[in-house]
């Protein structure tokens, strides 16, 4: 579905005595995408999770690497034909204030090059699937958190992308909101989608992931089912798990 | 770049922008209500002022004693218009002036053998002021009286002898003209600055607006490239600024159309045929239109580098006071648009609307204004595209082709200069040139051109100075072989002979700058051709060198191929020169020289070429007869299609053979 081969991200940074120190956000990261699976992709603050997802998302172009998208047995790497395969939410993809949800998706929808037709019937899909009849017309600034979160992804959802990346997508809101989301991530893959799913709270991850990648410093420190990983540190859960494999990296990880 | 996905974006921009309550204050509340609302308020309040100080009664005092009260009923008497004039008698005048229990008082002196009058009075109490004005007017009757006395005695007719012609004065500018010339001087001015305050608040909101609230992220997930999204914003902000230009407009006819009517009701004569204005509006339209494309590409690029609200108001208010100062300019009389004015950006567009209300239309001129407000539209959305990354914006990648404004312990050493920083320094230096030796040139010309001249070689000398540049490199500061020089020489002698009928095609498109040009040069030079070759010459032949094919070609060649390079930083430099007919031939020698400088890895091939250049236009203007003797087909006056033919193939041959001396230098190298 989706492969990432080498990446790496280079930042300039500036250290306390004003001396520019280049770094690798990524370093040398390499994943491979199947169809109909949800990787979670963990690590602590820093190690380079967002850096990652954004360049799997053609948002951010690597220093050194390449995406690739396999769409119909076709292997691509134009970044506007990933971008139409992908949908895309983080804390940082905020929304127009001044307009309406149902603006906002008219809008989207044109991009995606879809027709009047198909974007009125879509987001009557999506109106339903989100249950979002209540506040599709108010303007997205009047929203409530979890109302402005649902109108999120039903950005995402517009185009029926094949991959969804999702960077915690649950922060900050409710049981109730993000356990919705949480189902509905789980249905997605149930019809075939493939989901990229990084978040800080290891209950979903344990929930919902068929495969973990944990990431420190910006290389891969485990890749594997969460079953394999609480084996190999044995510990019963992925939290511990989790905190140990981080502190014998020589990170100071308390939750 | 998708123009589906560029208009669906324009719509977003348009749409978000306008339910932006601030841009809706600016756009329809301040044209629409504020304006009108002002104007009516202010009449009221003059009127009113007016009115109170006609109908005030004015105490006065004499200092000397009134024989027979002659001035003191002549001040009584004259009463017009509702104000009133009392004289009182008070013993301590000053004391009664400074507690205002007077206006004025008058004193007696005798200077000169002559009695004189001396209205005393306080200029910084209105009341005071005007009753003076008063007094004076009465005691020049008084004077006239006397006057008129002293000739009747001696038996004359007093209107002879004080007015022995009379003068009439008879107005044939049209109505038209005169309300013309009357809306020249505050119509660029209101809208120039309208236009900016229009641009300025989408400008803000679209781009460090956008950062703020971050919905930027938003749109790179879509599949749109950063052209896009730029070019989408910058549509949007220009049909805001012209949009809110046009109510503006709108407003401030309505007012024009409504103090008209009441000009008219209170009787004044003032028929005015609207219809007359027609073409200059329409050629206004075009050039505002122009300048609307500059004036939003300008205040995207200030408010880009912001990553706030806040941030980009602190940027913008340096350029709004710049702008609103350049165009105050069509208020200060007797200015002209010269075809040097014409070049430069917002007070040549508010000139032009100026003359064209005063129903001056002049071809070259309005073309000079047009052509340059495109070009430089054309320019800052270029340099606005470049610096419009919206990766090093969003994610703050810290590889901003901008370096001068980095902390200058984290700049690295080496290199030649960043993209954007090479885009600042021409602008600096451009803005530099037009506006500081402009000035120095108007007061001596000489010096002017030597100030011009530092300006072009020291700006990018200590930019690349301070951003620690490998200045060996940048200013490709090395010895050539020496068949470098020859090749060079005989290129640009062909590059002169091509150029000088592109110039002569240009020249007769563009008369108006043709003649300009060679008379400020024959003004320049005098008779001295030794100062004349050390001005005209040889300093530019060094600094403009160090500049174009030095810092500017040396940038654009680190990153682009030499061709591109190479047409790129020769039409800079032929605009550079701001002169619409040497244009297409100064464009050419850059070319020319940035090939021999890229051949030759070395700036002294280009300063000896550009010296040659430089050298023989200066011996034609010093010296026409030796220059006709030697090649008189240079100087004829008109030439026919046999002589362009003659002098473009001499052109090409030169230019091959120096091509030649150039590249068989080249293979002899490769042999040994």
């Amino acid at each position: 579905m989706l492969r990432a081969e080498h990446l790496v991200k280079t930042f300039t940074k500036n250290e306390k005595k004003q001396k520019k120190i280049q770094f690798n956000a990524v370093d040398d990261i390499s994943i491979d995408i199947k169809e109909g699976e949800i990787v979670g992709i963990l690590g602590p603050n820093g190690a380079g999770k967002t850096t990652l997802l954004r360049m799997l998302g053609s948002l951010m172009k690597p220093t050194s690497g390449k995406v690739i998208m396999e769409d119909e047995g076709v292997l691509v790497d134009d970044e506007r034909i990933i971008k139409q395969t992908i949908g895309y939410l983080s804390g940082n993809t905020k929304l127009y204030g001044r307009l309406s949800t149902r603006e906002l998706l008219n809008i989207m929808g044109n991009i995606y090059g879809m027709t009047k037709e198909e974007i009125s019937e879509r987001i009557d899909e999506i109106c339903k699937i989100l249950n979002m009849e209540e506040f599709i017309d108010n303007r997205i600034e009047k929203l409530s958190t979890g109302q402005t979160q649902r109108a999120s992804i039903s950005r995402c959802l517009m185009h029926k992308p094949k991959l969804y990346i999702f960077d915690e997508p649950t922060l900050g809101l409710d049981i109730l909101s993000s356990s919705a989301i949480v189902e509905f991530i789980k249905n997605e893959r149930e019809n075939g989608k493939s989901v990229i799913y990084s978040t800080h709270y290891m209950e979903e991850a344990e929930y919902l992931c068929d495969r973990i990648i944990i990431i420190n410093a910006g290389k891969i420190i485990y890749e594997g089912t969460v079953d394999n990983l609480k084996q190999e540190v044995g510990q019963e859960n992925l939290r511990d798990a989790f905190r140990i494999l981080i502190n014998k990296e020589g990170v100071d990880y308390e939750f | 770049m998708n123009f589906r996905i560029v208009k669906t974006l324009y719509k977003k921009e348009i749409l978000d922008v306008l339910r932006d309550k601030k841009t809706v204050i600016m756009m329809l509340i301040v044209p629409l209500i504020l304006y009108p609302l002002m104007l009516i308020v202010g009449m009221q309040l003059m009127t009113s002022i007016s009115t109170s100080m006609a109908e005030h009664n004015y105490i006065i005092a004499f200092d000397f004693e009134d024989e027979g009260g002659v001035l003191k009923s002549m001040f009584e008497g004259a009463q017009e218009e509702g104000y009133s004039l009392t004289v009182v008698e008070i013993s301590d005048l000053d004391n009664a002036l400074i507690n205002e229990e007077i206006d004025v008082y008058v004193r007696k002196e005798i200077v000169e053998g002559k009695e004189t009058f001396i209205v005393t009075y306080l200029s910084a109490v209105t009341n005071s002021s005007y009753a003076t004005d008063l007094v004076i007017d009465v005691l020049k009757d008084y004077s006239l009286q006397l006057t008129v006395d002293i000739i009747e005695e001696a038996n004359l007719d007093a209107n002879q002898v004080l007015y022995p012609i009379d003068i009439a004065i008879e107005d044939r500018s049209s109505n038209e003209e005169s309300a013309g010339s009357l809306m020249g001087t505050i119509v660029p001015f209101m809208l120039v600055v309208s236009l900016l305050m229009g641009t300025m608040y989408p400008a803000i909101d679209t781009t460090a607006g956008e950062r703020e609230r971050g919905t930027l992220e938003t749109v790179l997930t879509l599949p749109v490239t950063n052209q896009e999204i730029f070019f989408s914003k910058f549509l949007a902000v220009a049909t805001i600024g012209i949009v809110s230009a046009i109510l503006n407009l709108v407003s401030m006819g309505g007012i024009g159309v409504y103090m008209f009517k009441l000009m008219q009701g209170m009787g004044m004569d003032g028929g005015v045929n609207m219809s007359q204005f027609v073409p200059a509006i329409i050629i206004g339209v075009m050039c505002v239109l122009a300048f609307a494309i500059f004036i939003s590409a300008i205040s995207m690029c200030v408010c880009v580098f912001a990553k706030s609200y806040k941030e980009a108001n602190n940027y913008i208010t340096p350029l709004t006071l710049v702008v609103m100062f350049a165009s105050m300019i069509s208020m200060i009389p007797n200015v002209s648009l010269s075809s040097n004015i014409a070049l430069m950006p917002v007070a040549n567009v508010c000139l032009l609307i100026r003359d064209l209300l005063a129903f001056k239309f002049e071809f070259g001129a309005i073309s000079i204004v047009l052509i340059s407000n495109i070009l430089y539209g054309m320019l800052s959305v270029m340099f606005l595209g470049k610096i419009y990354n919206s990766e090093a914006i969003l994610f703050s990648d810290g590889s901003t082709s901008v370096q001068i404004f980095e902390r200058r312990s984290n700049m690295k050493k080496g290199g030649v200069p960043a993209f954007g920083d090479m885009w600042l320094v021409l602008a600096v230096t451009l803005l530099m040139m037009i506006y500081v030796g402009g000035l120095v040139q108007v007061d001596d010309m000489k010096r002017g051109v030597i100030a011009t001249q530092l300006i072009v070689l020291l700006i990018p000398l200590l930019a690349s100075i301070y951003t620690k540049k490998d200045l060996k490199k940048t200013f490709k500061l090395k010895l050539p072989k020496i068949k470098f020089v020859f090749g060079g020489v005989l290129i640009i002698i062909g590059a002169m002979l091509v150029g000088m009928i592109l110039t002569g095609i240009a020249g007769t498109i563009f008369k108006n700058s043709a003649t300009e040009m060679t008379e400020s040069m024959n003004y320049i030079m005098g008779d001295n051709f030794l100062l004349a070759l050390l001005l005209v010459a040889l300093l530019p032949a060094i600094c403009e060198e160090m500049m174009f094919r030095g810092f500017v070609f040396s940038t654009f060649s680190n990153k682009l191929s030499f061709g591109k390079a190479a047409i790129i930083s020769g039409v800079i430099f032929g605009a550079y020169h701001m002169n619409l007919t040497q244009f297409f031939a100064t464009s050419l020698l850059g070319i020319a020289i940035c090939y021999v400088a890229y051949k030759s890895e070395s700036l002294l091939p280009g300063i000896i070429m550009h010296f040659t250049n430089n050298m023989i236009a200066t011996a034609t203007i010093f010296y026409p007869d030796i220059v006709k003797k030697i090649a008189p087909v240079l100087m004829k006056e008109s030439l026919y299609i046999s002589d362009i033919i003659f002098i473009l193939a001499l052109g090409i041959i030169f230019v091959c053979l120096g091509l030649l001396v150039l590249n068989i230098g080249a293979k002899k190298v490769q042999k040994n």
